[in-house]
């Protein structure tokens, strides 16, 4: 490294299986290669080191901008948060596209490529043992909803004539009933789904539920859970979806994906499923 | 994904950039009346549950149940003097939802 | 049939709908570390300030507008002034020594004057991160 080139980081992306994806890959290549990937548009081109039998996907990053005080006051930022997020996402399902990758979480940063190397080492066992978990296997994101009860009725305005307390307290157990019940049924339908889809997956998982920003007003999430399934399956889990939809009228179900193994990489911490 | 990141992230700017004197009394107004409309929605749950376990006169429960509805208006006038409705009373958590049910 | 006809680059349009990126968000956030690298930095942090913005953006954005902004200055509660506190008790210290130096000089022929200022030097570079 001279000294006139800025210092570099390496980013990293994914791992791979060593061979599965070559460096520089063709940008013109089709489908396109990982070289013609933006990635987090520092103008390096997306590579790969590789160690052993596992090949990891990286990009020269600047020092200045990538290192923790940089990075800690980037991701602070919704802007930059929401762009690095997309373009972390982008390299990784465009990774997927060509074989089983092993997804790493969002600012995952080396000193350089002999440290990604080093990481690599340390890790080979765990690694190579999820990419057979996810070879041939994709996550599909399954999301349940209840909706909101109706907005409570404005208070008797006072031409009407004095409410009793007891009537008050009716009122406000009513509605505390019914959010409950509103709330019961919902759990269950919740359950019912999951039972279903992990019927069709080799592995489930349950995220958190999202906030009123995402969901709205109208809605409560009530399942977020995301489901690895093999190749092939899809047409089945669309098939049970529209069964779900027709039989549970308490909550909307919303699928996403297929995703990238996200959520089942992580050497076991997973609850699988039983597959019949 | 044509967006290039910049290759030193700028300051987080401000979310707001208008100083408003109205704006900062109603947000300090928000927060304390979410805690106070919190303890007022754990007092109604408390009553119910009071009353429904059985044991009181009709006089105690009438009581009850005037007090805690004239602190239900008494709250509505209090987010009505300060430009509130009853949706700004809430705090999202995130992972662990919102402080008050949303009904 | 291979995973690349299966799995699709997500969409170059313009429209966001939030939750997919909520899904994004929750999924290269996530703290189920593989391997983790030389930057230490805490994602579980990242997720609690976004909470910790939604909970205080209208008390601390507002109230520093207002003028209180204390917890910036209390190196108990913000690095950076305990950054600016460190270093003006590095340079009160390092006034003092000076002078108690120069005292010791004037009074004896310095034989070990340099020695100890070269082994407090050296203790200064190891402190400094």
């Amino acid at each position: 490294m001279t000294r006139t080139e800025a210092p570099t980081l390496t980013y990293a992306f994914a791992v791979c299986r060593g061979g599965d994806v070559t460096a520089p890959a063709d940008p013109l290549a089709e489908p396109p290669g990982l070289g013609g990937l933006p990635g987090l548009g520092t103008g390096a081109p997306v590579r790969t080191v590789a160690a052993g039998p596992l090949t990891a996907v990286v990009q020269d990053v600047p020092a200045a901008g990538f290192d923790e005080e940089a990075l800690r006051s980037r991701l602070s930022d919704g802007a930059e948060l929401e762009r690095c997020a997309r373009a972390h996402h982008a390299v990784i399902t465009a990774a997927s596209a060509l074989a089983p990758a092993v997804p790493l979480p969002l600012a995952t940063v080396y000193l350089d490529d002999g440290r990604v190397r080093e990481a690599l080492g340390e890790r080979e066992a765990s690694l190579l043992a999820a990419l057979d978990r996810i070879a041939g296997r994709v996550e599909w994101g399954v999301k349940v909803y209840a909706p909101t009860g109706p907005r409570p009725a404005p208070e008797a305005s006072p031409g009407d004539g004095p409410v009793s307390g007891r009537a008050y307290l009716n009122r406000v157990r009513t509605r505390q009933y019914g959010r409950e019940q509103r709330h019961t049924l919902a759990l269950r339908a919740a359950e019912r789904v999951d039972t279903v889809v992990r019927g069709l997956a080799v592995a489930a998982r349950r995220l958190r539920p999202h906030g009123v920003e995402v969901t709205g007003r109208h809605r409560t999430h009530v399942l977020n859970a995301a489901y690895l399934l093999d190749l092939g399956r899809e047409r089945e889990l669309r098939a049970a979806l529209v069964s779900l939809r027709r039989d549970e009228t308490d909550v909307q179900i919303e699928l996403s994906g297929p995703w990238a193994p996200y959520s089942f990489a992580d050497g076991g911490i997973t609850d699988t499923a039983a597959a019949p | 994904m044509s967006t290039p990141v910049p290759a030193t992230p700028a300051r987080a700017a401000p979310s707001r950039v208008d100083i408003d004197r109205d704006s900062v009394g109603r947000d300090l107004a928000a927060l304390v009346l979410t805690v106070v409309e919190l303890l007022r929605q754990l007092m109604e749950r408390q009553a119910i549950r009071r009353i429904d376990a059985g044991g009181l006169s009709d006089d105690q429960v009438e009581r009850i149940g005037t007090t805690l509805m004239l602190l239900d208006q008494r709250m509505t006038e209090l987010c009505d003097q300060h430009g509130l409705t009853p949706d700004d009373l809430n705090l999202d958590l995130g992972p662990l939802g919102t402080l008050l049910p949303r009904d | 049939m291979t995973e690349r006809d299966l799995v699709h680059p997500p969409s170059v349009a313009t429209e966001r709908h939030p939750s997919d990126l909520a899904e994004i968000l929750e999924r290269v956030l996530d703290k189920g570390i593989v391997i983790a690298g030389d930057i230490k930095i805490d994602l579980l942090d990242i997720e609690l300030l976004t909470i910790r913005l939604r909970l205080f953006i209208s008390s601390v954005d507002t109230a520093r507008r207002a003028g209180i902004d204390w917890w910036e200055t209390d190196p108990a509660l913000s690095s950076r002034a305990a950054r600016d506190t460190l270093a003006q008790e590095n340079a009160e210290l390092r006034e003092r020594l000076h002078a108690l130096e120069s005292r010791i000089g004037a009074e004896e022929p310095s034989t070990d004057g340099t020695e100890g200022l070269t082994s407090v030097g050296a203790a200064e570079e190891e402190r400094r991160p």
